[in-house]
């Protein structure tokens, strides 16, 4: 019961009622093409993107040979400052 | 109201479709709306209605509006009102006579009076169609059969009802049976007339009835079909075909003027579209006025702009439609907001079923044809209804001059070629195609269409140009209509549409002698 003005074209459940269908028929299948191929393009780029970027070995960060030794004395007096 | 005369010369009489006098024409303005109780808007959806005072106008009660009162039906006069007790108690709830899966019954055996009366009519008058009987009808189609047809029995009055139609269509079971393939055709459609005519007084509270108000300018009206009209003008969700049927019959005949004047009409110039080169440039004429440019005026002294003149819409051989209630005519206006209207009613029979509203008023010289005036059915609207023949008027110059870019004719289905009316157009035509205004002419079927076509080409000797090419109407009515005198013609109101305009020539040469 939402709206102070509730359209006649949706039904109790919230529904398109036969009458918004119908106006809408024209429409329908012009409308699910383009929806389609608009979302098949984003997901495209997505799927691009994500495949592009996980090819990256990222050989250019230099891992150092030998980890840090961090005693805990270092690291609270690092914290502090 | 029709002369005698006017019955026997004109069987295209026979042609008009039946129109119900819903007559919902409710008091205007917002405040009304609200005060009313929503029994009393129970009891106005069908049954009264309450005509907006106005002038010297009283408020009453409409006689004609339980009853399909069409024009034809002038013979039996007055139909009865049954809600005679709502002129004086508002709050009493409408009788629910059929309830919604009883609407099916036999004309001779309805429980509404009115429609049994029908059927008496149409055994009286209407004859049977089967082949054996001598010729009565003329040929509906380019392919009709010849007017001297194969019978031998003389023409019989229908008595046999056909149970699944329950309308009286043939003399016998037996011409029935025999013609039955024929009558398949139109059964089905027969069946729904019956149910729609005895939904319509049922009794119910039509929620289809209730239009939608005016528009903003800016919420663009798509005119593709019906529904996409009746959502994006804001009318409430219509789901039932049935009342869709009901409410199509009424808004057809302003939509169809509407849809084409509009500059978001369907039709057009491309391929298919109808609309001809011609066509486009008188439109474009009238949507110059119909949509005027910004001019930044404003409701202030300083907004004060120089305005137009109404656009006039002359509707030649009114009938029944000037008797339609005045919220249907007003959907016109809601269509066009930032243009008047002057609506005029023309022809013989304009006053039909508007009995409330005689005696006419006086032939002035300030009113020398004794219009009706109604001027307050819509701030950008006013309605006038002549009783006269349109030639007569043109003749007389009352409503010279006629500018393209203002006046528009209409025709809701004149028979120009049908051979019963025919002769009364004789003399208006030629005068129309003189004012070089765009006529926008509706008809039954695209036959009939082009036979007015060939009948104009005829009078005008060509000089007239095909503004909009005859075909389906997208805002046609979507109920058919039974017609009482021949039950086998069903008609749906506006079914087509076209539009022609006379030529118009700069110079023209002088036989030299």
């Amino acid at each position: 019961m939402a709206g102070i003005q509730r359209s006649s074209y949706y039904d109790r459940s919230h529904r398109q009622s036969p009458a918004l269908i119908r106006a809408r028929r024209p429409y329908l299948v012009k409308n699910a093409i383009l929806g389609a191929s608009i979302s098949a393009f984003a997901i495209g780029v997505y799927i691009y993107t994500l495949n592009v970027v996980g090819q990256d070995e990222f050989e250019d960060v230099k891992v150092p040979d030998a980890p840090m030794t961090n005693t805990p004395s270092a690291i609270t007096q690092a914290a502090k400052k | 109201m029709a002369l005698p005369v006017d019955m026997a010369v004109r069987p295209a009489l026979s042609r008009l479709c039946a129109r119900c006098s819903i007559s919902v024409a409710r008091q205007n303005g917002p405040s009304n709306r609200l005060l009313q109780s929503a029994q009393q808007r129970l009891l106005h959806g069908r049954s009264s209605h309450i005509r907006q005072t106005q002038g010297s106008r009283q408020s009453i009660l409409r006689p004609g509006n339980n009853t399909s009162a069409d024009a034809r039906r002038l013979v039996s006069g007055f139909p009865q009102p049954s809600f005679t007790s709502s002129r004086n108690g508002p709050e009493e709830p409408p009788k629910r006579v059929l309830a919604e899966d009883d609407l099916f019954h036999s004309f001779t055996n309805s429980p509404i009076p009115e429609i049994r009366r029908r059927a008496a009519f149409m055994r009286q008058n209407a004859y049977c169609p089967h082949p054996d009987h001598h010729s009565t009808r003329l040929p509906e189609s380019a392919s009709g059969q010849a007017v001297s047809a194969t019978g031998n029995l003389p023409p019989a009055h229908v008595d046999f009802e056909c149970p699944d139609c329950g309308i009286p269509v043939y003399c016998s079971k037996e011409h029935w049976q025999d013609d039955y393939e024929a009558h398949l055709e139109i059964c089905d459609t027969l069946r729904q007339i019956n149910e729609d005519d005895h939904d319509l007084r049922s009794g119910r509270f039509f929620p289809e009835f209730e239009y939608a108000g005016p528009q903003m300018e800016e919420s663009l009206v798509n005119m593709t079909n019906w529904d996409t009209l009746l959502y994006t003008r804001g009318f409430n969700a219509i789901n039932d075909d049935r009342s869709m049927r009901q409410a199509t019959r009424l808004l057809t005949y302003p939509l169809t003027i509407g849809s084409i004047l509009h500059e978001l009409s369907p039709y057009g110039i491309q391929k298919g579209g109808r609309l001809t080169l011609e066509g486009l440039k008188s439109f474009s004429a009238l949507r110059y006025t119909m949509h005027p440019p910004k001019s930044g005026g404003g409701s202030d002294v300083k907004g004060l702009r120089l305005e137009a003149p109404p656009v006039r819409l002359f509707i030649l051989g009114a009938r029944a439609e000037s008797s339609l209630p005045r919220d249907v005519w007003v959907q016109l206006a809601h269509l066009f907001p930032m243009s008047r209207f002057h609506l005029i009613f023309i022809g013989p029979e304009s006053m039909a079923n508007r009995d409330d509203e005689f005696p006419l008023p006086p032939r002035t010289p300030a009113n020398p044809f004794g219009a009706v005036a109604e001027d307050r059915v819509w701030p950008t609207m006013k309605i006038s209804t002549i009783v006269d023949y349109y030639h007569t008027i043109h003749k007389a110059g009352h409503f010279y001059p006629y500018d393209p870019y203002f006046d528009c004719f209409v025709m809701f289905h004149p028979g120009l070629g049908h051979p019963a009316s025919s002769h009364e157009w004789e003399e208006t035509v030629p005068l129309l195609l003189e004012t070089k205004a765009p006529v926008i002419v509706t008809g039954y079927t695209q036959y009939d269409m082009e036979r007015d076509i060939d009948w104009v080409n005829k009078k005008a000797a060509g000089e007239f140009d095909i503004l909009m090419e005859p075909g389906e109407n997208t805002f046609r009515s979507l109920r058919w209509d039974l017609n009482d005198m021949d039950p086998q013609d069903i008609s749906a109101g506006n079914w087509g549409v076209w539009a022609f305009r006379g030529k118009r020539y700069e110079a023209t040469r002088k036989d030299v002698e």
